[in-house]
């Protein structure tokens, strides 16, 4: 009798555990905060009127960088293109500023100057930096460039700024954050990377590897999230969109042409064309990986591929990858290396410039791509792109453009810096 | 709030009914629990070892331990606990104190996000049992009560940008983890 008296006490507790078990509920609150951002309207013919050398501004946010001759034009992001006077760069000077509201990429042929603004192409003669003189516009070309909110640059008003706004939200923690901004757009920010490149008669330009613009010969390939754009510049002042080719990926983000090619970059794979026929890009290869950042640059043999993690690509490599294109209808990985957070990367020559993010910036000789030798690193500064050309290696840092001199390797130094504003 | 005052409430009436007793004998007490935790949707395992002193019918002690309920936090509380009946093996026993977490990796990369930064809170737990004698001052004890954990996890979500550091945004999910408890306990 005891015993089963027991028995039943426990059974007691185990029910009323059971029991109260579905009656208690955990709580969540989610409390997030984001930044929406307030259109600045002008109307069109107020921002056309704009574009044109202005005094210079300090750099903020740059983006792209294209080098021609002994000048530098740096992409501030949204806002315009820095021109930066090379000529001694022991002491880059900034000298104008050009007013291109929504650009984020640019490629250079000879003395003329592609620049996208929001939907929309502008054609610079920038013969004289200091007086750039407008050619052209193509309208709509651009068509992606597209706001969160249903926000266009149309064809009466344009975006030129936007103001910031923070505001935190608390909720409960069942379903996804709602972001609420009226008559803004959410700012998932300057998602797009872009760019220039070329290569071109005297004065030699040079792009970095994060383009989304590329210039071969008589023809400018734009590469948008998806689709490849052929623009014929026979008549360089007066481009003429040619064609549109669907990449077959859905992030595409640059574009690298060399020689007959141009290697495409997407968050999922590295892909090729033959220009052969330059209105009509064919698709020749491809190499897939994991989703993740991935600008690519090549050489004869080798196209070198950075992956990276973090921001939106959402993927979790960080590395080199090293594909062979003895058959360029099908690249072979030869080699990965690891890396903390590879971005842009250079060649010149057998030295291999990667900017690794917070590790700076590295520098290696490539002869043997199977046994990378690192010569340098240069530590202390978070790096984005690098352009190397001619014993100088032009670096887009978080503060600052930095130009390095690797005339000779074992005695590489800073020769300059163009500070960056923090506002 | 209300715990907190229940808590109070527990502690005063134990010194109250203490006080009469303070010439007994103090002696020390451990008391090691093996729990079974039980909320919404999901039942885990604590473990706890309480130590403190024993007077008359009053116990109090300070406890630590690990506990598994959704995220594995290390609870270090003050526990009291007040013995009733004729023969004092029923009790009622009340803990307060802080849960501490033992995920944190701020600034790493924590599968989607950025950044991902756990912080503690409040852990308490109030209930009754029933200690049955086993061998001299070593007894079995069993309680059933009511448990909470708050804790706070911030993670932040990078955007790409073009120059690093690009923004963040973050999000703070403030947890409140209601839980009943049921606990075996070899005290001596």
């Amino acid at each position: 009798m005891k015993k089963s008296t027991k028995i039943l006490k426990t059974l007691i507790v185990l029910f009323l555990f059971s029991l109260l078990n579905s009656c208690v509920k955990d709580t969540c609150r989610r409390i997030y905060t984001y930044s929406y951002y307030l259109p600045v309207y002008k109307t069109t013919a107020e921002v056309r009127a704009n574009i044109k050398s202005s005094t210079p501004q300090e750099i903020t946010n740059p983006g792209k960088i294209v080098l021609l001759g002994n000048y530098i034009f740096l992409n501030e992001v949204d806002k315009g293109i820095h021109i930066i006077d090379n000529r001694n760069p022991a002491s880059p000077q900034n000298v104008a500023f050009i007013n291109i509201p929504g650009n984020m990429d640019l490629a250079l042929k000879g003395n003329i100057l592609y620049a996208d603004l929001y939907t929309d192409m502008v054609t610079l003669d920038i013969s004289n930096p200091l007086n750039v003189l407008v050619k052209k516009y193509s309208e709509g070309v651009f068509p992606y460039r597209i706001y969160n909110s249903g926000f266009y640059g149309d064809s009466t008003k344009i975006i030129t700024d936007w103001v910031k706004r923070d505001t935190t939200v608390t909720q409960s923690c069942g379903g996804n954050p709602v972001y609420y901004s009226p008559n803004a757009y959410v700012d998932f920010s300057a998602v797009q990377s872009s760019g220039g490149n070329k290569n071109s008669s005297s004065p030699i330009v040079k792009g970095g590897s994060m383009a989304r613009f590329a210039i071969v010969n008589n023809r400018i390939y734009t590469v948008s999230n998806t689709d490849l754009n052929v623009f014929d510049i026979t008549a360089a002042a007066d481009p003429v969109f040619k064609n549109k080719v669907n990449v077959g990926s859905w992030s595409v983000e640059t574009i690298f042409p060399f020689k007959d090619k141009v290697f495409i970059g997407s968050q999922n794979g590295m892909f090729i064309y033959n220009i052969n026929n330059p209105d009509k890009p064919v698709s020749i290869g491809q190499f897939s990986h994991v989703q993740s950042c991935d600008p690519v640059i090549a050489d004869d043999n080798f196209a070198y591929v950075t992956l990276r993690s973090g921001s939106a690509c959402q993927g979790f490599s960080n590395q080199l990858e090293i594909l062979q294109l003895n058959n360029i209808t099908d690249p072979k990985l030869v080699k990965v290396y690891p890396f903390t957070n590879p971005h842009g990367l250079s060649k010149d020559g057998n030295l291999l410039f990667i900017c690794d993010g917070s590790d700076g910036l590295k520098i290696y000789n490539a002869a043997d791509v199977n046994n990378l030798k690192l010569i340098k690193q240069i530590s202390g500064i978070e790096t984005y792109d690098v352009i190397a050309y001619n014993h100088i290696a032009l670096v887009v840092a978080n503060d600052g453009l930095y130009e390095y001199d690797y005339a000779d390797v074992n005695n590489i130094h800073l020769i300059s810096k163009t500070g960056i504003s923090k506002k | 709030m209300r715990k907190s005052f229940f808590f109070i409430v527990i502690i005063s009436f134990l010194l109250s009914t203490s006080t009469s007793a303070q010439k007994k004998k103090i002696r020390f007490q451990s008391v090691n629990q093996f729990a079974i935790v039980g909320g919404e949707s999901h039942v885990n395992t604590a473990f706890q070892t309480v130590n403190g002193i024993k007077f008359s019918d009053c116990f109090f002690g300070i406890g630590v331990g690990i506990d598994y309920y959704k995220y594995r936090t290390l609870p270090l509380f003050f526990d009291g606990r007040w013995y009733f009946g004729e023969d004092k093996r029923g009790f009622i026993y009340g803990d307060i104190g802080y849960d501490f977490p033992t995920k944190n990796k701020p600034g790493k990369e924590i599968g989607y996000y950025s950044s991902c930064h756990f912080t503690g809170g409040v852990y308490s737990d109030f209930g009754i049992g029933y200690q049955v004698p086993l061998y001299k001052k070593c007894s079995l004890s069993f309680s059933l009560g009511y448990s909470s954990k708050d804790l706070k996890i911030k993670v932040g979500s990078a955007y790409q940008c073009l120059v690093a550091p690009c923004p963040v945004d973050f999000t703070t999910y403030e947890f409140s983890f209601n839980r009943m408890i049921l606990k075996a306990a070899l005290v001596f």
